[in-house]
């Protein structure tokens, strides 16, 4: 049987060791053939031969090492069964749907209660099937499983560590009152009773065996299936310093530092951080994941559809692709579709970035997720549930936050074997201070670093001891594990919510380091439609080029010539009335010659005018200047004498301009690539301010072009429509698929820009050298903080300033240091593309600034000169 | 991973793992017995630290070692 790869959602995972526990738990079922886990994204991607190895058994195995697959609920109202064998009926049919953990049928309740893997089941496909049986289904009211899995696992975190906070910390305080009493003004305020070493026993005592329990029990599951993790370590530091403070406590002769090296309050404020540090966590760790829950909670969740001539209401995800869907203003968009009566303005920048809301008429395209501001229409369902643009979107964006960079093996590799390295360390500090430190350097008089609690008769064997466990605390894998996955999750997020979406962290990492940028011509730079850009008329007044251009409309306004149409549409937006012409008649290669209120019109290139005796020595000279700028020139006769000249070409989009000079700004080299003659290609490249032009490419070369660039030792983007430059788009180091719209799913390339607009691929190289930016910041912070702490806590200036890191001060620093790296991550939430903060501060200055011109015009410059400029 | 597999690789790694667990406790032993002047609470106390930390290092190490061999990747 063929292998088949799956997401699982894995909850419970805290940094990179529980990764490699889970990788190691998962390889060694049988035919489990390969596992990815992603901490921060909570995902396991695991390919598996279906025939030898089950989910459940992989569900078993990750609960074994002490993690849990997600899963979710649905409980459906049944209607319909009658008895027990109804139930086994249902049962047995939901239970052999794709990714099932469990079905329970209650009859007389008529409920069916689901439990199927985050992501593997189908609740449309277990409505479905329930429905094939013969029976009514209906959403349970109110036992919607939640929107967002992710919250709601964070959340049981979050409320099981802050129990245990509240455990965990009064407790803590007391012991540490107690332990200090006959320091500063403590004798005042603490009560004797409380230094005593029983009270403190008993105190510490629920402190270990409740909050600090899931430690020990979370690293037997580990330890059993032979993998280690951080629970370990607080474990081990845990578990000793409780340990000696019984013995201390009980047996004080026993040897071991005796009455006053009772470690309680160590132990007792070890697993208060530990805990602190993980709730701290569980706070916002989630957070970097907030963009792929905004793009979640955009899922409508009632669609007003038209069935049998009737409107009904129905579950979203239950809508047919070419059902008629209703929209009333307020409401979200169900499902993608085509508007077919109506009109309304769409606000669709959760989707595409675009500010600016969007019309909408008999014809557009709508996006489900997006939100109806003014009118009603109706509209015809062409995508629905997990081909809507939305759910593409979601699941790019759940692809990617799974996936790993580069830069991140380096981390992963450290992470996965820190563990066992912090362990080595230990007991290697155990054996020096034990055998050689101690004797050499001990200082009874030595105290804790920040307390002023002295060390005294503690003996070797206990400060041996401390130090190893100071080691065990102090050192911190999460920081480097969670360093570029927290960045990347939160750099992907941030894309989406601009409309660039990285297909992989790796996109992220290579987009960050480009230094080549190629555009394809054609639809990508321009819009690929000609468009008319210049009137010459040989009277310089501008009634005289209107009546030009609206000849030469008329003449072609039955013709079905793009330079035709283009002049057409080019009156049409000018505000011209285009007449019929009494007589037309098509001139094949050359143009068309027509009459209209007894003129003459005759409009064509010069061969048209020399054949029919046209005079154009008046016209020549901005002909060539026209179409030394890649234009093309057509002149417009009437009665048999030249009137004017109108140059159409390929207009350059909108913002393409202010793209290319942002790039330069951003110091990449852009190129132009296209299968247009050098002299038209260079044209266009001038107007647009590209350095170089790859000119004369067949579309079949592209790639290979692409190619030579990287030969010369650049790193390139190549910026084109993802399906028609497809090889070139995946030989660049990134292919930037531009304005797909919708179509998600059909783009190739590594970078997907949702709108069509240019600037999007500045936004994705500031996004992605910003997210960079922050993986850097965070490897460097951790790093650096286990490069300069596991020293400190090992003893390593303890000969130089008789000063000793207690263990609740590792373990502080330790979560701190975790929370920190999170904490940097967050602050990628307030990053702007350039273009939006300056869009704040130039849009004030536009709307006084309006121009009567078409599209923009390839053969102009500044964006601002008019079509209708005489040359 | 066949159980019977399975289980035959979890005792083999445990033998391994204890047995090198144990010579680091004796490499310990020998080294108080070399310097000597410990008290008793103290030997007893680093021999089973020792021990512990050893057991935790070599147990995921070994297991992942014969679990290798035992899928004839090495």
């Amino acid at each position: 049987m063929t292998n088949r790869t799956i997401t699982l959602t894995i909850n419970g995972m805290h940094c990179a060791s529980c990764q490699a526990a889970i990788e190691t738990a998962l390889r060694d079922l049988p035919g489990i053939t390969q596992v990815a886990v992603n901490v921060s994204a909570g995902k396991a991607q695991v390919t598996y031969d279906p025939a030898r190895v089950g989910l459940g058994q992989m569900a078993k195995r990750v609960a074994e090492v002490g993690y849990e697959v997600g899963e979710e609920e649905l409980v459906l109202k049944v209607t319909g069964m009658s008895c027990a064998s109804c139930a086994s009926k249902i049962e047995a049919a939901v239970a052999g749907l794709d990714g099932i953990a469990g079905v329970v049928v209650n009859v007389p309740a008529e409920l069916a209660k689901v439990r199927y893997y985050t992501g593997l089941g189908n609740p449309a496909e277990i409505r479905r099937a329930i429905r094939e049986l013969g029976y009514q289904v209906e959403e349970r009211a109110g036992g919607q499983a939640a929107l967002d899995r992710e919250r709601e696992a964070r959340r049981r975190e979050l409320r099981r560590q802050g129990f245990w906070m509240l455990v965990a910390w009064p407790l803590a305080f007391l012991i540490m009152a107690g332990t200090f009493r006959k320091y500063w003004i403590l004798p005042r305020f603490v009560p004797e009773f409380l230094a005593s070493r029983l009270v403190l026993f008993l105190l510490t005592t629920p402190v270990v065996a409740g909050p600090g329990w899931q430690f020990f029990l979370n690293s037997f599951r580990g330890l059993r299936r032979g993998v280690t993790d951080m629970n370990l370590l607080y474990a081990t530091g845990i578990g000793a310093a409780y340990l000696i403070g019984v013995i201390n406590t009980f047996w004080p002769t026993a040897g071991f530092g005796g009455e006053k090296a009772v470690f309680f309050e160590s132990a007792a404020l070890l697993t208060a951080f530990i805990i602190l540090g993980k709730w701290l966590e569980a706070l916002t760790r989630g957070r970097t994941s907030e963009a792929i829950r905004r793009l979640m909670a955009l899922q409508p969740k009632i669609a007003r559809v038209i069935r049998e001539g009737r409107e009904v209401e129905l579950p979203a995800d239950e809508v047919l692709a070419d059902d008629l869907v209703l929209v009333r203003p307020g409401e979200r968009i169900p499902v993608d579709g085509v508007v077919l009566e109506g009109y309304s303005a769409v606000d669709e920048s959760m989707l595409t970035g675009e500010s600016l809301p969007v019309e909408k008429k008999a014809g557009d395209g709508v996006i489900g997720g997006t939100m109806n501001k003014t009118g009603a229409f109706k509209f015809r369902a062409t995508k629905v549930g997990k081909e809507t643009a939305l759910a593409q979107i979601i699941h790019l964006v759940e692809e990617a936050q799974a996936s790993k960079a580069p830069i991140q093996k380096l981390a992963d590799w450290v992470a996965g074997h820190f563990i066992l390295g912090v362990h080595v360390l230990a007991l290697t500090v155990f054996f020096f201070w034990f055998f050689v430190g101690y004797w050499r350097f001990f200082d009874p008089a030595s105290t804790f670093l920040l307390t002023p609690y002295a060390l005294g008769e503690i003996g070797v064997f206990g400060f041996a001891i401390l130090l190893s466990i100071t080691v065990l605390v102090i050192s911190c894998p999460c920081a480097v594990g969670m360093a570029t996955p927290s960045a990347m999750m939160a750099g992907t997020g941030k894309g989406a919510e601009h409309g660039v979406l990285f297909k992989g962290a790796d996109a992220i990492e290579a987009t960050s380091k480009l230094q080549a940028i190629i555009f394809d011509k054609t639809g990508t730079l321009t819009r690929g439609e000609p468009s008319v850009t210049d009137v010459v008329s040989r009277e310089p007044r501008d009634e005289s080029r209107d009546e030009i251009l609206r000849l030469a409309a008329t003449a072609e306004k039955h013709s079905e010539h793009p330079l035709g149409e283009a002049i057409v549409r080019g009156a049409t937006e000018r505000g011209l009335a285009v007449p019929d012409a009494d007589r037309f008649n098509a001139i094949p290669g050359h143009g068309v010659e027509a009459e209209y209120e007894g003129r003459a019109i005759l409009l064509g290139n010069r061969k048209l005018m020399r054949e029919r005796g046209v005079d154009l020595a008046d016209l020549l000279r901005q002909a060539e200047e026209l179409e030394a700028n890649g234009k093309t020139a057509m002149f417009l006769a009437v009665n048999g004498k030249a009137a004017g000249i109108i140059a159409v070409a390929d207009t350059l989009k909108e913002h393409s301009v202010e793209a290319v000079a942002r790039l330069h700004r951003l110091g990449l080299e852009v190129l132009m690539i296209t299968g247009d003659n050098r002299r038209t290609a260079e044209a266009i490249a001038r107007q647009v301010g590209i350095d170089r032009v790859l000119a004369e490419v067949l579309p079949q070369d592209k790639a290979e072009e692409v190619k030579k660039l990287q030969a010369e030792g650049k790193r390139v983007a190549m910026v084109g429509d993802g399906i028609n430059d497809a090889p070139a788009l995946a030989q660049a180091d990134v292919g930037m698929a531009i304005g797909s719209g919708t179509d998600i799913a059909k783009e190739t390339g590594h970078v997907i820009l949702i709108k069509e607009d240019l600037r999007d691929v500045v936004v994705a190289l500031e996004v992605a050298k910003a997210t960079m930016r922050k993986v850097k910041e965070n490897l460097f912070w951790a790093f650096s903080y286990n490069v300069a702490s596991i020293p400190i806590g090992a003893g390593l200036f303890y000969p130089f300033f008789k000063l000793v890191v207690s263990p609740e001060l590792a373990a502080l620093l330790m979560a701190l240091s975790s929370v920190t790296v999170t904490l940097n991550t967050l602050l990628l939430r307030r990053f702007v593309p350039s273009l939006k903060r300056e869009a704040v501060a130039i849009r004030p200055r536009e709307r006084g600034t309006s121009f009567d011109l078409a599209p923009a015009p390839a053969g102009t410059h500044n964006p601002g000169s008019p079509v209708h400029g005489s040359r | 991973m066949d159980p019977v597999v399975d289980k035959r690789v979890a005792r083999v790694s445990a033998l391994w793992y204890t047995g090198m667990s144990l010579a680091v406790v004796a490499v310990f032993l020998i080294l108080v017995r070399l310097i000597g002047g410990y008290p008793p609470a103290a030997i007893y106390g680093g021999a089973v630290w020792s021990f512990l930390l050893s057991m935790i290092v070599t147990m995921p190490v070994v297991t992942a070692h014969f679990k290798r061999r035992a899928r004839g990747e090495g």
